[in-house]
């Protein structure tokens, strides 16, 4: 990726339990934060990318006059969560291209519980006509296969898996604009209510409004410290095909692309912002990307402390599971909380000394699992 | 009637699968008469080669467990009577594999390895698509 080209601004919008102010403030209100922070205006946006499943009819260009500006490059994120991160990547080839000088990338939606599952169920043509006829119960049910069979191929228990969503609470709890920041303990999950077998209430992302924003452009435009590089970045769309609940995903076939192209390996994160639709899925991302081998993660938890301060930060705004999951926005919160922490504006949950992390996005559920994957490294420039 | 339920639509490349559960109780997967693949779901076209020289076959309508869940909140307000809806990953001696419901009284007994069939009879009009009934737990 470029050396010379990066993010160089981030925001978050408030995040409602309730979708009360419509997607487009949502969207305005991480975008207004994002280029305050870049110290630009919206009048220098001239490249605009956007992901949202709520937008359509509405898309990248009609946004543009929305928002009333002209671009020279305009993007839809076609990857569900997948999508926002190869959405900064290509935002930075098309600075690096010359097609636009900085770039807007905003990621929202404005959802209720039941706004989740009205949309699931018609999300794509497989899913409505072979799988929602069976009372699948959205991604939870599917998610849920997901799971059983990670605890029947590799003994995986429930209390491992609890230690992400614990401590990704306990990150939450210093995060504002997090909905969920009540304490939660091990048997707070354990006991939860049983809402798919092996999962419980707290395995579940809770649907949300909300959007989240980057700014991308010539790194040179904000004073050092606040710009951030991205490294290396990959994704890949239906790996393994054919197979309805895999046990892992595309990020094992550019793992070792991802790692020799950033000059680093997985010991040297200083966090990772791992898409956490449920623990398992975080768990699948840290065995394909090589912080343990596969099989191995229920072990690998149990000797990590995943806190912002522990041996290996994780989420470390407390992720969807904590802050709620708005649509699309939570495949680019894994960003802006890695550019926040970078930029050393982590407030109370700032990674110690942060200078390089991981973000991996997943998403766009098909028939049976995700199909998207994403994974990028970033460090701040200096 | 199993109008309550949520519908596939019908289209021209799944309408025969949906009619040949429906009139004959049969769970048809597709094949493709170049390369022999069998595949699902419904597509016009073979999922190996690519060729649209695709038929269909008539499965023995039995399936083994790969993995599964029960439901305790589904999406549709057409199934809260009914729950826990069992959903279960379903591998046919056929080749393919399928997402399917399991039904009946003793469907919570589902397990890994579980050997299923399909319904039969009156109640198969119920549901929409194959739906399979556990006919043995896990050995």
């Amino acid at each position: 990726m470029s050396r010379d080209v990066g993010i160089i601004g981030y925001g978050q919008s408030v995040y409602d339990k309730k979708p009360e102010r419509g997607l487009l403030w949502y969207l305005a209100d991480a975008s207004r934060r994002a280029l305050a922070s870049a110290g630009l205006t919206m009048r220098d946006m001239d490249g605009l990318a956007v992901g949202s499943f709520e937008l359509p009819p509405d898309n990248a260009v009609t946004l543009a006059e929305q928002f009333g500006i002209s671009v020279g490059w305009a993007y839809m994120v076609t990857a569900g969560s997948g999508g926002p991160i190869p959405a900064v990547l290509n935002a930075i080839r098309a600075v690096e291209a010359g097609q636009a000088e900085t770039v807007l990338v905003v990621v929202g939606d404005a959802y209720d519980v039941q706004g989740l599952f009205d949309m699931m169920d018609d999300l794509n043509g497989a899913l409505h006509d072979y799988v929602t006829p069976h009372g699948f119960g959205g991604p939870n049910g599917l998610f849920a296969m997901v799971t059983q069979k990670h605890m029947n191929r590799f003994g995986t228990t429930r209390e491992q898996l609890g230690r992400i969503c614990v401590d990704q609470r306990a990150n939450a709890m210093r995060n504002d604009n997090a909905l969920l920041r009540a304490p939660m303990s091990m048997d707070d999950y354990l006991n939860a209510r049983p809402i798919a077998d092996p999962l419980r209430l707290f395995d579940c992302v809770m649907a949300c409004a909300g959007a989240d924003a980057i700014v991308v452009g010539p790194l040179d435009r904000v004073v050092k410290g606040k710009g951030v590089r991205v490294l290396s970045g990959y994704e890949r769309h239906n790996h393994p095909p054919g197979e309805i609940t895999p046990l892992e995903g595309g990020w094992t076939l550019y793992r070792d692309r991802l790692w020799n192209d950033a000059g680093y390996g997985p010991a040297d994160m200083q966090f990772v912002n791992a898409y956490d639709d449920y623990p398992i899925m975080v768990a699948i991302q840290l065995e394909d990307l090589g912080f343990c081998d596969k099989g191995m993660v229920g072990p690998f938890l149990e000797s990590h402390t995943m806190t912002h301060d522990g041996s290996l930060p994780l989420n470390t705004g407390g992720g969807q599971l904590s802050v709620g999951q708005a649509g699309m926005a939570g495949g680019l919160m894994l960003v802006t909380e890695a550019v926040c922490q970078l930029r050393g504006e982590a407030g109370a949950r700032q990674v110690k000394g942060a200078k390089r992390g991981l973000a991996s996005g997943y998403g766009m559920v098909g028939y049976g699992h995700g199909l998207s994957t994403s994974a990028a490294v970033l460090e701040v420039a200096s | 009637m199993s109008a309550h339920y949520p519908q596939p639509r019908v289209t021209p490349v799944n309408r025969r699968f949906l009619e040949a559960w429906r009139d004959e109780g049969s769970l048809l997967v597709q094949r493709c008469d170049d390369c022999q693949h069998v595949y699902f779901y419904p597509r016009p076209f073979c999922t190996l080669c690519f060729s649209d020289n695709v038929g269909w076959l008539t499965t023995s309508g039995l399936g083994t467990v790969l993995s599964f869940t029960h439901v305790h909140r589904p999406n549709h307000p057409s199934f809260f009577d009914e729950v826990p809806i069992v959903l279960a990953e379903v591998s046919l001696p056929e080749g393919p594999s399928l997402l399917a419901r399991v039904v009946g009284d003793n469907r919570t007994d589902i397990a890994e390895g579980a050997t299923l069939a399909l319904v039969t009879g009156e109640e198969r009009s119920r549901y929409p698509l194959p739906t399979f009934i556990l006919t043995e737990k896990a050995p």
